[in-house]
């Protein structure tokens, strides 16, 4: 966990894309109360800019420290501020990690092997990301340019052999229900994308040009979102919203001469994403709470976050219901809204005004 | 950095290959169903599992015969009847490998709707898996059937109807798809005792069986529903000797005229190619060839709507989800009559036939 390594911001760019890319895998459409396929994907457009917008305030700051995080910001300001959203970015990304690591036993236990037990692979998941998370961000991005190379292959594998069964009158108008749903599909994005928050934190660990980075991520994340929206709806259709898993019935329809189906590939690539995400989150859980823990006692902070990890990944498994209710889209996205935007609004104006009152007075 | 890499990779394996270890069965203790047959007396499911068997044990327990390895069960549920059936086999049920589901004609006329998202709802079933109904119970069906290889000869049964063009894949997820909407209805093949080849399609609606389509018309079912591969169609040329022509068809292409909602093109692309002929075909014979395959399909197509959407305001070939996504207002408003007013709808049927390889072999 040392946080003066570098990473190129293409790295940043893979890890950032196939930690969201993860959350299309084990999408379920009950958070969105079916809403049709075609607005989805307006809405993920809508997402995607509402998503940069968020992103200003960051931008603002990074302008003016171009290599401190949110949290050295926050510290050179003010000591105790720095501690309390320390506490807050730790905590937002354990419960994310959790909830990872949770969607991953659900979907595990409920799609591939019901009625199984979730204690060993949430074990060897957590076990997985704790090594993850202790060789830190180099090597878990350098593990995403080989699984970026994984997933896209897969991915048009699995979309060519669909080809026969796109269907092009399964497409709507994506205003058919009203501009209602585009928001409410905007705003179910905008929850699941909690690599916002992360970008905040990596900020002195990426060398190269971070905005740019930052706009090649978001492209490229939308043209794969809407891309595996559009597979799902010219396949699916409507029948997509009666399954559990869409994108993963997906690979299970698609047949190319003699494999009949194609879940083994979705399953192997997705067990790398979860590890990879799940290393992610927890590294970031931890780098937080190192920035708080005295001297000598840092090299716990990585122990604790993992065990609470497993204790709270196993608790979650168990309610299955809470899992919707994390990524329901007024339900989640309070905290980001908090920690992507108004945290870095408010300390750039802090800033300024500060600096206004050391010029006032020095003149 | 790069030996943490690779570590990390590794460690990554063990999370995916242990993935099998999780609730592990043996062999032994499953039963591989290779066909599930439901049937519904009024009040109670009854399942027949026609289970996997390896080919030695098949031979050595009949003396030499070849017969099935069945199981049954029963419950007021699904699920009853099928922990019922996996009491009774000693074993877990196991669906992976499960192409066919039989359905008895009173279960699918009674309780297609509960049954289908049932099937859909299981997990470990194929959204692929393909139905079949039997004309009475669908255990009287299998206990009349001897062979071990019951569902294998029954899927290549399919496959070859499917592939004539006689009927459409009625997989579980596109008699899924075609039943969404109002008025939805999917063409699902019937079965009765002793027949080779299967000859006769329904029309099923969420209700139930809303019609037992005639050959005629399961033919013209398949062009609008489906992708023809393989129909073979026999006319005459120019100087009255017989051609037998090989067509395959995407499925067709609806468009509605800008002024009237309810009036509806329909555009079906045929390919075609000589399998058998008398003499050469020469190139000005050509176009009269195609007009008169054109014009048969047309009529097929055409009887087919009329004793089905016309007829009796079934959404055999999709219109309404032509209507919702072309003129998706007037759907709105008129979503609950549509099935009246799918009644009045005019629809032109265009089929343009190509012939693409004139190569024939003559006969003797």
């Amino acid at each position: 966990m040392n946080r003066t390594v570098y990473v190129d911001t293409r790295q940043l760019l893979m890890v950032l894309f196939l930690s969201r890319i993860f959350t299309a895998l084990t999408f379920t459409p009950q958070g969105d109360e079916r809403i049709a396929g075609s607005t989805v994907m307006l809405g993920q457009l809508l997402s995607c800019l509402l998503q940069l917008l968020l992103l200003v305030p960051a931008w603002l700051l990074y302008r003016d420290h171009p290599r401190a995080s949110v949290l050295d910001c926050a510290n050179t300001l003010n000591r105790p501020l720095g501690g309390i959203l320390a506490v807050l970015y730790g905590a937002f990304f354990l419960v994310n990690a959790v909830y990872t690591a949770a969607s991953f036993d659900f979907f595990l236990t409920t799609a591939i092997y019901p009625n199984s037990s979730s204690w060993l692979p949430l074990i060897l998941l957590v076990g997985v990301a704790w090594y993850g998370a202790h060789v830190g961000i180099e090597p878990l991005s350098r593990v995403a340019g080989f699984l970026f190379v994984g997933v896209l292959l897969s991915g048009v594998f699995i979309a060519l052999a669909l080809i026969p069964r796109y269907d092009l009158s399964n497409w709507v108008s994506p205003l058919y229900d009203g501009v209602e749903p585009v928001w409410r599909a905007a705003w179910g994005s905008l929850t699941r994308s909690t690599e916002l928050a992360a970008v905040l934190l990596l900020v002195p660990m990426v060398k190269g040009n971070l905005r740019s980075g930052v706009l090649w991520w978001q492209g490229i994340t939308l043209v794969a979102f809407e891309a595996i929206g559009l597979g799902t709806l010219l396949a699916l259709g409507e029948y997509a919203g009666t399954r559990l898993f869409p994108v993963y019935t997906l690979s299970t329809i698609a047949e190319f001469s003699i494999f009949q189906r194609m879940d083994a590939l979705h399953m192997a690539v997705w067990v790398f994403l979860a590890a990879l995400k799940t290393g992610l989150y927890l590294f970031l859980a931890a780098f937080c709470l190192r920035d708080i823990l005295p001297q000598g006692q840092k090299k716990f902070a990585l122990p604790f976050c993992a065990v609470l990890l497993l204790v709270g990944s196993i608790w979650l498994a168990r309610q299955g219901g809470l899992l919707v209710g994390l990524t329901s889209p007024f339900g989640g996205v309070v905290p980001l809204l908090l920690l992507v935007a108004v945290c870095p609004l408010l300390l750039w104006l802090w800033e300024r005004m500060r600096g206004r009152r050391e010029v006032h007075h020095g003149a | 950095m790069v030996r943490k890499t690779w570590l990390l990779i590794f460690c990554t394996l063990p999370l995916l290959l242990s993935s099998g270890c999780l609730g592990v069965t043996s062999l032994d203790d499953r039963a591989i169903v290779e066909l599930l047959a439901v049937d519904w007396d009024g009040s109670e499911y009854e399942i027949q599992l026609s289970l996997f068997q390896a080919q030695e044990n098949v031979t050595a327990q009949a003396g030499g015969e070849t017969v099935q390895n069945l199981i049954s069960g029963r419950g007021n549920t699904m699920a009853q009847a099928m922990e019922s059936a996996s009491s009774q086999a000693g074993k877990e049920l196991f669906f992976a490998n499960n192409e066919l589901i039989l359905l008895g004609e009173q279960a699918a006329g009674e309780q297609l709707n509960f049954l289908l998202t049932y099937l859909n709802a299981n997990p470990q079933i194929r959204p692929s898996v393909r139905l079949l109904i039997t004309q009475g119970a669908a255990r009287d069906f299998l206990q009349e059937q001897a062979s071990d290889q019951l569902a294998k000869n029954l899927l290549g049964t399919l496959e070859n109807a499917q592939e004539e063009g006689l009927l459409s894949s009625a997989q579980l997820i596109d008699v899924l798809r075609q039943l969404e909407g109002p008025k939805g209805c999917a063409p699902i093949p019937i079965v009765g005792s002793g027949q080779e080849q299967l000859e006769q399609v329904v029309l099923a609606t969420p209700q139930g069986i809303a019609l037992v389509l005639q050959q005629r018309e399961a033919y013209g079912a398949s062009w609008l529903t489906d992708r023809v591969r393989a129909r073979l169609l026999s006319v005459t040329d120019g100087s009255g000797e017989p051609v037998t022509l090989r067509a395959s068809a995407g499925k067709g292409r609806i468009h509605l005229t800008e002024t009237d909602p309810l009036s509806y093109t329909l555009e079906l692309s045929v390919t075609l190619r000589v399998e058998e002929s008398m003499a050469p075909i020469e190139p000005e014979e050509v176009p009269d060839l195609e007009h008169t395959v054109e014009q048969a399909i047309e009529q097929e197509v055409q009887h087919t709507l009329q004793a089905t959407t016309l007829d009796r305001g079934l959404d055999l070939v999709g219109l309404s989800a032509a209507l919702r996504q072309q003129n998706p207002s007037y759907y709105r408003d008129h979503r609950e009559e549509l099935g009246d007013l799918l009644q009045q709808a005019q629809i032109q049927v265009q089929v343009s036939a190509r012939l693409e390889r004139v190569g024939m072999q003559a006969s003797q």
